[in-house]
């Protein structure tokens, strides 16, 4: 007899993470947004100084990324959180304050510390959060869907309400306007527990940690796609929102427009956290459709088209690229232990940070001497990379047809019976791994001790399989009990004892 | 010197699917999720639990628990400190954190079992 599972995961999450919902809303509703080239044009920007403001700002991130990962690792990523909400209304405020390029583009490098501050911390606190409350990871796809909806809503109407604002009052109003706000924020993450999973190995020192995070992102062979996945997904993400508006600019068209398309582009966050966990990525069909419309929307950037196709274009590409980046985010998470989480998303975040920068000014130069259309090959070539990777990742894995119906694991999960096991497992030749072994394998695993391919079928099994991921996390409760155990002040005689078996001959029975 | 101690499956085998049934070697039950250790835990409880199996495995196990888990020494600290291979030392530690998380999981069963108790196991 199987006990009944425990009826808390859903609305003890769903109330845990309200706070984290509430601070992320009042953390993206910044007002100037929508008017920032207006604003910035005002203070003596011009097109080529953006791109130059866009690189600076790229560059401080990465440097802030990998510390603010380990200090969410290490320390608090509440803490870390509350810090990003300060640079933001620190950001603001200069931001409002600024008469001319140089104190702005002071105001975007402190909305880049806030940028790097914020990005891997909130994946990471989220996935914790779901899998202490539920046990399993399963439905994190799901609630960072509900996150990246959230920060969209705040992000539509505060470009609707701050254009609108903006046109009564002025652009520098709605700086000011945000610092409030964003101090609100602070309050909302005080609320929110933090999750306590990522402690479990508090005990390893900082060096070791920023080994593990640094081997794990470097030597990890079966990660090198996922990540390059995850760099190519950001990029082409910042370079639409960086750069979008300046077709509309090439086009002429009239500002009332700019507040309406923002909006729709903005919106792609949410509708793709919507969409997230609905659309199969791992699954043939939907797989093939996602990345045939990806490619045909960045190659209508390439052509002159009116400002409606353009719109739908951006639109569309920015969409998928998010649903893919939020299941590839979701692959990473699941091949990397909890404590070294968050410091491998922010070390994925600066990666993508240092390719935007290259691409940031050379698409700023190339759209200001031959046109944005032309520059938008730079789009294409990284939509390009996305395709590829996720369609050889796909057939890597799965050599026979993907299985049309995966068992969700929920389901069987009711019952606790029978296995959730998917067959398209059986006839793959690098990931048949079983249970029974998966069980042993479990410290190497934690130790970073397996090689490469082993390493690579427990990895792939896991998320096939209930029983397995529970076991890992009752391994790991199970160390992080111990660890909690009152540190022993052993006397040196009891040491002696506790290492004798080690020391002495061995005795007969 | 490998001892009994050394061999063996870390689980017992009868959880698993035999090699003639479908899904051969997959979980014939899953492992029971355990309670969430903040919310239904009363403080302390649990500390008692692990301290209790820790006392019960062999000697060299417990030594190697001891120092990677509870003092949170590395891997190459223990091997060196224990003058064993890498290998040794993570079979050891595997079998003594797989004895201990059954032990766990025999806890939490029988506490499912009596819910309102909770606090002694009888």
């Amino acid at each position: 007899m199987t006990a009944p599972p425990i009826p808390r995961s859903s609305t003890s999450l769903r109330r845990r993470l309200t706070p984290l919902y509430i601070a992320v809303f009042l953390q993206g509703f910044l007002l100037w947004v929508p008017v920032e080239k207006l604003f910035m044009s005002e203070i003596g920007f011009d097109p080529a100084s953006v791109g130059v403001m866009a690189a600076a700002y790229a560059a401080v991130v990465p440097i802030i990324e990998i510390p603010s990962g380990i200090l969410a690792d290490r320390w608090s990523r509440r803490g870390v959180l509350i810090i990003s909400s300060a640079a933001l209304m620190l950001c603001s405020l200069i931001g409002g304050l600024s008469t001319n390029v140089a104190t702005y583009i002071v105001s975007a490098l402190v909305l880049g510390v806030y940028f790097a501050m914020y990005s891997g911390t909130l994946d990471a606190v989220v996935y914790d959060t779901v899998l202490e409350e539920t046990g399993e990871s399963e439905i994190f796809e799901k609630r960072i869907g509900r996150v990246r909806l959230v920060e969209a809503i705040a992000l539509v109407v505060s470009s609707l309400l701050g254009g609108w604002l903006a046109g009564l009052f002025t652009p520098r109003l709605m700086y000011f306007l945000s610092v409030p706000i964003a101090a609100l924020s602070i309050v909302g993450y005080l609320w929110f527990r933090e999750p306590r999973l990522h402690k479990t190995e508090e005990a390893t020192s900082l060096r070791s940690q920023l080994a593990v995070t640094y081997r794990t992102l470097t030597q990890r062979g079966q990660l090198r796609p996922i990540i390059a996945l995850a760099v190519l997904t950001a990029l082409v993400l910042q370079v639409i929102f960086e750069f979008g508006p300046l077709w509309l600019v090439a086009l002429a068209a009239p500002a009332v427009l700019y507040g309406p398309y923002w909006a729709a582009l903005i919106s792609t966050l949410g509708l793709g956290g919507l969409l997230a966990g609905k659309v199969q990525l791992n699954r043939l069909v939907p797989l093939g459709t996602t990345v045939g419309l990806m490619i045909l929307a960045s190659l209508v950037l390439t052509r002159e088209a009116g400002v409606a196709i353009v719109t739908i274009a951006q639109v569309v590409l920015a969409l998928l690229i998010v649903l893919a980046s939020i299941h590839v985010t979701r692959l990473l998470h699941d091949k990397v232990s909890s404590t070294v989480r968050s410091g491998v998303a922010s070390g994925v975040g600066a990666l993508s940070w240092i390719a935007f920068l290259p691409s940031a000014l050379v698409f700023g130069i190339v759209s200001k001497q031959t046109g944005v259309q032309t520059a938008s090959w730079i789009i294409v070539a990284a939509t390009l990379g996305v395709a590829i990777l996720f369609v050889t990742m796909a057939f890597g894995r799965h050599a026979e047809p993907m299985i049309e119906e995966p068992v969700p694991a929920m389901e069987t999960r009711s019952s606790d019976r029978g296995h959730a096991w998917n067959l398209r497992g059986s006839s793959d030749l690098v990931s048949d791994l079983t249970c029974v072994e998966f069980v042993e394998l479990v410290t190497a695993f934690l130790d970073g001790a397996l090689d490469p391919i082993t390493e690579r079928r427990l990895v792939d099994h896991l998320p096939n399989c209930v029983g397995c991921q529970r076991y890992l996390d009752q391994f790991r409760e199970t160390i992080q009990a111990l660890g909690d155990l009152p540190p022993q002040s052993l006397s040196s005689k009891d040491r002696e004892a506790l290492l004798a078996p080690f020391r002495d001959p061995p005795r007969e029975p | 010197m490998p001892t009994h101690e050394d061999a063996g499956p870390t689980v017992d085998p009868s959880r698993f699917r035999g090699p003639d049934e479908p899904y051969a070697g997959h979980w014939r039950e899953f492992p029971a999720s355990w309670p969430s250790l903040e919310q239904q835990m009363p403080a302390g409880e649990m500390r008692v639990q692990v301290a209790d199996a820790l006392v019960r495995l062999p000697d060299r196990e417990r030594a190697v628990m001891t120092l990677r888990d509870i003092e949170g020494r590395s891997a190459a600290e223990v091997c060196s400190m224990l003058d064993i291979s890498a290998r040794e030392q993570r079979l050891l530690l595997h079998r003594a954190r797989a004895f201990v998380r059954a032990r766990l999981e025999e806890y939490f069963k029988a506490r499912q079992r009596r819910p309102d108790t909770g606090e002694e196991l009888a």
